[in-house]
Parts: C-alpha cells; structure tokens; sequence
C-alpha cells in the first residue's frame, strides 16, 4: 500500500485500486471495480472455489490457486493476478477452455471458470516439474478435486484436464 | 381433497395474469451455433443419420461459459445495461431469525456512517403503497412490526445501499451484530396449515376398477362429513368404504404384511449461482426492468404484475422489460422463486437500478428446498409372493409457504406405489406448514422420497421371500396397458421390464454374491443394491411455443420460452432442425415471453375460439425439454419445410420430384434433380413470399392437441393448436386461424400423469465397520431415455443426477424447523459430493433402446423422453440397498450417515 494506491497486474494489465479497497475481497474488486464478472461467488468462504484465480507473486514465480472470496485486495498488491477472462489469446481459446467445450466438461458453466483457473495452476506446476504417467490423475484430483461442480459428475472435467495434460509435451515423464 | 391441493403447478403461475395490455419484453441472452451452418452441411449422411456430435461439437452456449462472459443475471450491473441510469444501487434483505418472538423493528443505530443504507424499506410502506401479497408466498411481503413471522427466515426490511462499499460493509454488521429487534420469547401462533392433500384409493377390477380416481374422480375418504356436499361426499363415502376394505383385508390373516416408515431429510438444490437480479423502475416511463436467470420467467412477470396490480399503487407499470438471464443452476430451485419479487420491490423504493444478490449463507437461509418426507408404507403379500395391496401414508414438511407443495404431495403419492402392478391401493399424502424455507419443485418433485421408501421395502420383501430382488420387481412392474395407481390406462410407451432385464444381466449385479465374498472384511463391508422408478415428465397439461425462422441466407434463428439452466434445452433444441431443414440453428434465444404474443393465445373460452388453448407454457422444469420442447420446435420446423423450402426447392428444380425429396450432406437431393443448398432454397423463399418463420403452440395431455391449418391453399393437419408464419418480403406476422382443432378428450383431464421414463441404478458400495462410512465404488445408471438427441448431454444428465442422488444418499441434510433457516448455513456444514465422493470413470451406463413406433398411442410419432429427473431419484434407494446388503441391516433414513451406519451395526 502506499500514497498513490494498491497497485496490481490484472490479466497481464497494471491497474491501481484506491487505498480503501485493502480490506475487500479481491472477487469484489475485480466484478464491482474492474468489470471482470467471470470469477463467481459460489460460497464466498473458500469452500467451493468457483472464485478460484491464478496469483503470481513475483514473475516467474510459480503460480498458484487463489480463492479470491476470502482474499483481500491487500494480499495481492504488486502480484499478478490472472481470471478467466485473460485465458484465451484473442479468439484462440486456451487448450483448457477448448476442452472443456469438447468434452462437454460443464453444465451451466458457474463453476467453470474455477475449474478452469485450478486446471491452469495445474498446469504451470507440471511445467516446472512433470509428474509421472501414473501421478496423473492424483496431481488431477489435488488440482481441481476440491472444487464443487453440482450440475456433472465431475467425470468430464477431470477427462478434459487429463487429455490437456497429456497433449501438452513435457508435463509427464516417461 | 382439500382446496389447497387443488392449485395445480400451473395454476400457480397462471392464477395472477391479469395482465392484459401490459407489455413485457422478455429476452435470453442469445447463444450463437458453435460452428456456422456450413460446418453442419458437411456432415455425411441422411439428416437422421447425421452425426450430432459433428454438427454440434459443443454446446451451444458454451463459448461465452468458458471465457467468462457476461450470461449470468449476478454478472449484470447498471452499467451493463443499455439505456440505463450508470450508477447501480445494492439491495439487502433483513429476514426474522424465527417465528418464536415478535418483531418490533430494525435498529440500525449501531451501522457507521459508510455503512447506512439509504433507504429502509418496511411493511408499512408497502402497506401506504397498496402493494399485494401472494397467497403462494406469505401473508406478508414484509413482517409487519408487533407480529410473530410466519416462518424462520420471513423478510422483515429491505435496506438499500447506495454504493457496493456501503453494502458490504452493512451485511458483515448486520449479520454480526443483529439489527433486528424483537420482543421477549413466548408462545408464537400455532401454524398447522396444511398446503396440500391427496388421496389414492384404487380397487382393480376386470374390466373396470372397482373404484378409482379416474373411474370416480377426485376422493378424500375422510371428507365425509355434513358439511360436504354431494355429490363429492358420496365418491367420499365410497372411497372410505373401499379404503377401510383395503385395510382390512391387509389387516387379516390373508396375507403376510410387510412395513417400513421412511424418512428423507431437507435438500438444498445448492445450484451454484446464488440468486441475482438487476432491476429498475423509471418512474417517467412507468417501465419495471427487470435482469434475473429464473426457471419461470413467465410467472415470475405475472407475480411481480399481481404485486403492483392495484390500481392505486404507485409502481403499477405500465410495461416490464425482463430479461431472460442463463441460471448457473436450477434444479427446481429456481421454479416459483421469491427473488422477482423482492428484487421488484426493491426496484421500486431505489430511486434508481438496483442489485439484490443473495450471498450464500442467504440462499440457504431462504432458497427452494426439496421436501423432507416420512413415509410408512404396508405391503401385502399372497402366498404366491404376489403383491396384492399398498397402504402407504406420506407426510411431507412443505416449510412456511405453499409455494408448489401441493403439486408435490401429488406426483409424490402417485409416485407411491413406484413401477409396480398392485390391484389395492390404499395412498393418502399431505404436505403441511413446517417452519423454514419453503419446499417447492427441487429435481424430482416428490418421487425421490417415494423411491426411497417403496425401493427399500421391495428389497426387504424380497429378501424375506428369498428372491432376487429384481426378479421380484420383474414380476410385478407395470407393463404399457396395465392401470397405474389412479386407475388410467397406461397407453403410452413404459419401458419397465426392460430397466429391470437390463440390470439383471449387468456384471455388477451377476457377481454381486461372489464380489461380496471376495471383498468383505472384518472392518468393512461390501455390497451392491438395485433401484428402479418410472418418472412422470411433463405435468398434467403443458403448453410450448416456439419460433424457427430462416433468413435470406440459410441461416436458422430459433427461438422458445424454454430456458436453459445448464440442462442443455438450448443445445438440444439447436439440434432439431437438422432433420427437415437440414442444418442445426445458428442462433437460440431461450426465455422469450411476450415474443409470443402474436400467437394472441387465450385460456379462457371454448375451443371454438382459435385462439383458445387450454394451458399458454409454463416454467422450464418437469423434464420437459426432449419431449415437449423439441416438439415444438419439430412441428415448426415442419410447417417451415411444408411452406417454405419444399415450395421454394420445386420453384428451383421447375418440376416436381419423384421421390420424396431428403437431405444429404446439408443439401436437398431428390432423384435426377439438381442437389440445393439451404442457402440456395431460403434466397428462393424470401423471393417469393414463402414462409420463411413459423411460430407454433402446442397443447398436450396425454395427448397432443390437434387442427387442420390451410396456407397457400394446402391443407395439413398438425399437432399444433398455434400457428403465426413470417414471409419472405413482408414485415408483418400473419396468423392462421386454425380449423377441426381436437383437443385431448374429457377423461384426460382425470389424467394426473401420462408420461414416464423409467430408470434405475445399480450401485457398489463399500461400508466401514469401524468408521462408518459409505463409499460408492462402481455404478450403472438404466435408462430409458428414447431417441437420444446429443448423446454427450445425455451423458451429462445421467452423471449430474448420480452425483446429485449420492450426495442425498450420503451426505446432504439440512435441519428441521428453525435451525434450517439461520443465516449460517454454508459449504462448510452442508456436504456437496466432491469428486472424491464418487466414483470417477466408474458409472457405467445402459440405455434402453428407443421405441421403433414412437412413445405415444395416438398422434405424431414422437421418441424423445425427459429424463432429467429420473437419473437422481434411484440413486438413494440403491445405495440404500447396497448397505443393507453390505451389512445385513436397513437404514431407513436419509442421508445414511457414518452414525447411522454405527447405530444400525450395532443392532442385533
């Protein structure tokens, strides 16, 4: 925090949020100031995880999960923060959000952008350290099995994490 | 039965439209085909032999759900919104703790400065400003001051905020510190409403039934009193003597008699998507708009309308401009919501747009339950281990409005009896006042409580007769023809036998005894349980609209008043075109209302008038997409082909095929003709003035209606009893006025359901001896779905209702009474399944095929069936089973808790 604000990188943008936001949640900053409606309230205590945001600390940092219901703005300042919103790269959609289409992963889709958040954390670690064939589907299940989907049976969004995760090259060893 | 029980589901959303010239707009946000139509045209094969999956490779409101665009009604704010005031104001609801104590007021002296609403709305402003309640929600809106409230969780004072900071820092205090003051604890007014009663007493007979509801009409066999009048009190008095009969003989030495009492506990729909509106009343315009994602659009605007209805109040609009939002969820949850209402009314009191968005601990504190239920059910049975009667009584807590629950205690206990052939029975259901949030039309309506108390009690039967289960319910489903428990004729397609030879011959099932030998430990206990259902889609009488147009190019535009809450209608009305017009729709637009309009429908009358119809369209639930929705769609897709393409096509090939004409790789072939293209016949149609938009309204029970309609001097009969086309060149609707309508005869009107899927699961289970815990291992969802329109939606619908079904199984229980309406309920206390719950890549699924001649004894050849429901409500019973095959004793409540387990494992 300082004179001139909390500043903070918003898919990849620098924005500054006045001083007073410190204590509210950064889902309230980013739907009530920055127009990004994408991250849902589900629970707004941390259980569901459909407020689920990626938040890097310095770059090149590691990524990781985010609940941003129970996050205060003043837990990101100076961080990178990414939402769904900054997932597709102009009208290419990312390997996840693609899919999550084709694998018909969601229903009514609230809690999609969370999945899709945790998916992409997961993601980013195998990156950094590939796991075996046969972790696959436990780094899976740490990744995304604690966010509630109450449409599906979950089946089609972990089918559509595992076949990203294996058509991407070096995030499993051999 | 009492007059309560009389308001159907459809009566509730109808009862308040007096609405004549009062303009709505209503509109979902539309949803843009995945790929255009070309991509579909591409396809290989005859149109009914395209690959779905190819033309739709998603769904059709799937790009904006995955990149977090702006659908949902909580997304929208002032700003969002076209023509709108910029600033948006935040609403919040003060709700009463409990009935037990008087309110006396709100006391908001403790809120600093930042967190002071700028308007506190009470019941005395709604009372000055002549603003009317609804006898299907509370008494009072708002409570007034000096009074107890009708139920836990009443609204006591709407609070308006100017800004989003003020509110958030409002509804930390206020739930913190408690604003709302009232008086000291005592006796608070005994409520023993009752929301809803019926009675099913039936005695077989050959060939007619000796008595029944459809043979003798509606019967309480305890209404038989001086006060009621004849000749009702005479079928009374005949259905208490053949009821007493029943139960005598079940009382006798006859038969070995086998009981159960049953309990189900308060569920949650816990869609995920918290409710959400944006609403605002200009003043100058007299125009309400108002944003929400609700499964009834349409009565959503007819309460808000009976709201502000007298003439006298200052907020009576004169249009309401209502936007259709997509539902992150439904379930039912979203079917005769309060949210429209208070979301207008705090429209009304905002001095400009205004947001009221429950936060989750407020959803569960008020939000749409599915009832809890006791039910004791007594099954008798002859020495030759044939069914021969049912005594079944069922209380259902309906929480503290009426809300749906008297259309829930009926599909509940004509539910009862499940699948099964029983020639006497004796089924009499009440849904009563209980305190709390109301209980309404949460997925299954009522039969996921019957299933799990007649599917346990087979199972016990079955056991004590030493049969295997579904052998023994194989003897006794009921088959296409046979009577169900009113006594109808069960005419249209029932696919029970095949649920049950399916399951039969399921490795699951055949290897249970030996996988039960194999796994069993000292500490934990294996077992695998069956269940099946027949589940009614529609209600007793459904409308539908829908609009399919083509423009110049080819492209098809559909639109219905459906609404998709992530069951895939969108998706799956897309799709219906392919058939005759030989592409999918590019664009849907779901939630329409007044768009209809130009039907110029009208319930009141005589089928003489053609613009009479018995019932408009209702909320989008009941399972109703693949059969009625779709239809109608179909049928204006045929009325298009009929007038538009065929004529067009002929006008291009310059003379008349010698075959039917059919589409092939998105191209009209007939023999030695030249192949066209959509694009190439629509160019034609808008040339000449051909219809190019066909808007259809379709009546059904147990039935469709029917009616000639003539255009361009061809005659065809449909079953429609709508019609309104658009042609090429021309701005203005035309209405067809139809002739020889025939509508459903008298006696369906006795007819309380005449669809059914059925369904059943086969479930594994592992039970811990030491902990308790119940894992579901492996499952088989059966399914009779008919003609599978997408089979990745399918799919989505059988493992979305598993899930659903294993956390009531499990996991999900809300308290009783007030407890179940404090403001601190949430994800932490109430357990959703996870992934881990459930068996991932462990359900397996067996469908029954569709039927070759179509699902209906009389009129189109339809062969799609709804199925949304009937994929949760085995599930219960089947894991039910699964434990007391496990461990050797029955649970007979829900949800089957580790104590639970404990407790029973503890009995001798």
């Amino acid at each position: 925090m300082s004179t001139n604000g909390i500043p903070l990188t918003v898919n990849g943008k620098l924005v500054t949020r006045p001083n007073q936001d410190a204590s509210l949640p950064l889902l309230d900053v980013l739907q009530e100031y920055l127009g990004l409606t994408g991250t849902k309230l589900g629970c707004g205590i941390g259980q569901c995880r459909a407020c689920t945001v990626a938040v890097q600390d310095t770059p090149g940092s590691p990524w990781r999960n985010v609940q941003s219901c129970l996050t205060p703005l003043a837990a990101v300042i100076g961080k990178s923060v990414a939402t769904v919103e900054g997932l597709a790269i102009g009208t290419t959609l990312h390997p996840l959000q693609q899919a999550f289409l084709t694998e018909f992963a969601f229903q009514c889709g609230y809690c999609t952008p969370g999945f899709l958040m945790a998916a992409s954390v997961l993601l980013d670690q195998l990156r950094r350290a590939p796991v075996a064939h046969d972790k696959i589907d436990e780094a899976i299940m740490s990744a995304i099995g604690n966010n509630v989907c109450r449409c599906t049976g979950y089946f089609r969004y972990f089918s559509a994490v595992r076949k990203v995760v294996l058509a991407q090259p070096g995030l499993v060893t051999a | 039965m009492s007059d309560s029980a009389r308001v159907t589901r459809r009566q509730f959303l109808t009862s308040t439209v007096a609405t004549a010239g009062i303009l709505t707009v209503a509109h979902q946000l539309p949803s843009t085909s995945p790929e255009p139509p070309e991509a579909a045209q591409l396809a290989q094969g005859p149109a009914g032999e395209v690959a779905v999956e190819r033309v739709m490779p998603h769904r059709i409101d799937g790009l904006p759900k995955v990149k977090g665009e702006k659908i949902y009604a909580r997304d929208f704010r002032a700003r969002d919104m076209a023509g709108w005031p910029p600033e948006t104001r935040h609403a919040l609801l003060l709700r009463a703790d409990g009935s037990d104590r008087p309110f006396l007021g709100v006391d908001l002296s403790s809120l600093s400065p930042d967190a002071a609403p700028k308007r506190v709305v009470l019941a005395e402003d709604l009372t000055r400003d002549r603003i009317i309640a609804s006898e299907h929600f509370l008494k009072y809106l708002l409570l007034p001051k000096g009074r107890h409230a009708e139920h836990a969780g009443q609204p006591v004072a709407i609070l308006i905020f100017d800004s989003f900071r003020h509110l958030w820092l409002a509804r930390g205090r206020v739930h913190a510190e408690g604003v709302v003051r009232y008086g000291p604890p005592g006796a608070s007014p005994v409520r023993n409403d009752i929301f809803g009663t019926v009675h099913y007493v039936r005695s077989a007979g050959t060939p007619n039934d000796v008595f029944s509801r459809v043979k003798d009409g509606w019967h309480d066999p305890d209404a038989v009193g001086p006060g009621m009048k004849e000749p009702q009190r005479a079928v009374n008095l005949r259905a208490r003597e053949v009821r007493d009969d029943i139960k005598q003989a079940i009382d006798g030495r006859r038969w070995r008699v086998f009981e159960g009492t049953f309990s189900t506990q308060i569920v949650d729909p816990m869609f995920l998507e918290p409710e959400a509106g944006l609403a605002w009343w200009n003043g100058k315009a007299r125009q309400l708009h108002l944003v929400t994602g609700s499964q009834s659009p349409e009565g959503d605007r007819a309460l808000v309308l009976q709201m502000f209805g007298d003439p006298r109040c200052p907020f009576r609009p004169a249009s309401l401009p209502y936007t259709s939002c997509y539902p992150g969820g439904g379930f039912g949850g979203r079917d005769a919501s309060s949210l429209a209402l208070y979301l207008a009314l705090a429209a009304a009191y905002a001095d400009g747009p205004v947001r009221l968005a429950y936060n989750r601990f407020e959803q569960f504190q008020s939000g749409i339950k599915r009832h809890p239920s006791t039910i004791t059910n007594r099954l008798a049975v002859d020495a030759h281990g044939v069914i021969q009667a049912l005594d079944s009584s069922i209380d259902l807590g309906g929480g503290g409005e009426p809300n749906l629950t008297g259309p829930v205690v009926q599909l509940c206990a004509l539910s009862a009896a499940g699948p099964y052939r029983i020639p006497r029975t004796v089924i009499g259901a009440i849904g009563r006042y209980t305190d709390g949030a109301p209980g309404g039309s949460m997925r299954g309506f009522g039969v996921p409580q019957a299933a799990f108390a007649i599917e346990s009690l087979m199972d016990d039967v079955a056991a004590a007769l030493g049969e295997d289960p579904i052998r023994f319910r194989l003897r006794h489903v009921l088959h296409r023809g046979e009577r169900d428990v009113t006594g109808m004729v069960l005419e249209n397609h029932l696919a029970n036998v095949e649920i049950c030879e399916l399951a039969l011959t399921q490795p699951l099932w055949t290897q249970r005894d030996a996988e039960k030998r194999r796994r069993d430990r000292p500490e934990s206990a294996y077992g695998v349980g069956f269940a099946c259902c027949m589940q009614a889609y529609g209600t007793m009488a459904d409308g539908s609209v829908a609009e399919v147009g083509i423009d110049p190019k080819g492209e098809i535009a559909l639109r219905s008043h459906a609404v998709d809450m992530g069951q895939g209608t969108a998706t799956a009305l897309a799709i219906t075109p392919l058939a005759r017009l030989g592409a999918p729709a590019a664009r849907v637009e779901m939630g329409q209302t007044t768009y209809f309009d130009p039907l110029r429908l009208v319930t009141k009358g005589s089928a003489a008038d053609p613009r009479f119809t018995p019932a408009t369209f209702g909320p989008s639930s009941a399972s109703m997409s693949a059969f009625f929705h779709v239809q109608t769609v179909e049928e204006a897709c045929r009325v298009l082909f009929d007038h538009g393409v065929l004529p067009a096509a002929l006008a291009l090939w310059e003379r008349a095929p010698n075959a039917e004409p059919r589409w092939e790789g998105g191209r009209l072939v007939a023999p030695g003709l030249r192949p066209l293209s959509l694009g190439e016949i629509a160019a034609r149609m808008h040339r000449d003035g051909r219809v190019v938009g066909a808007m259809v309204h379709t009546f059904f029970r147990s039935r469709f209606a029917e009616a000639d309609f003539t255009v361009d001097n061809r005659t065809e009969r449909r079953a429609i009893d709508g019609l309104v086309l658009r042609r090429g060149g021309r701005p203005r609707y035309e209405l067809i006025d139809r002739r020889n309508v025939a509508f459903p005869p008298a006696e369906t009107t006795r007819y309380d359901r005449s669809l059914y899927a059925s369904g059943g699961h086969v479930i594994a289970v592992e039970v811990s001896r030491v902990t308790g815990d119940v894992k579901v291992l492996e499952a088989v969802s059966l399914l009779d779905p008919g003609e599978v329109i997408h089979p990745q939606l399918l799919g989505g619908q059988i493992e979305g209702g598993f899930a659903q079904g294993v956390g009531y199984a499990l996991f999900e229980e809300l308290p009783m009474g007030a407890a179940g309406a404090t403001p601190d309920w949430n994800l932490n206390r109430y357990r959703v399944p996870r992934a881990g719950d459930l068996p991932l890549g462990g359900l397996g699924v067996a469908l029954v095929p569709p039927p070759r001649d179509g699902i209906l004894a009389t009129g189109p050849r339809v062969r799609k069936k709804g199925i949304a429901e009937i994929t949760l409500s085995t599930v219960a019973p089947a894991v039910g089973n699964a434990v007391a095959h496990a461990i050797g004793r029955r649970i007979t409540t829900l949800p089957i808790t580790p104590a639970r387990v404990l407790e029973a494992l503890k009995r001798s």
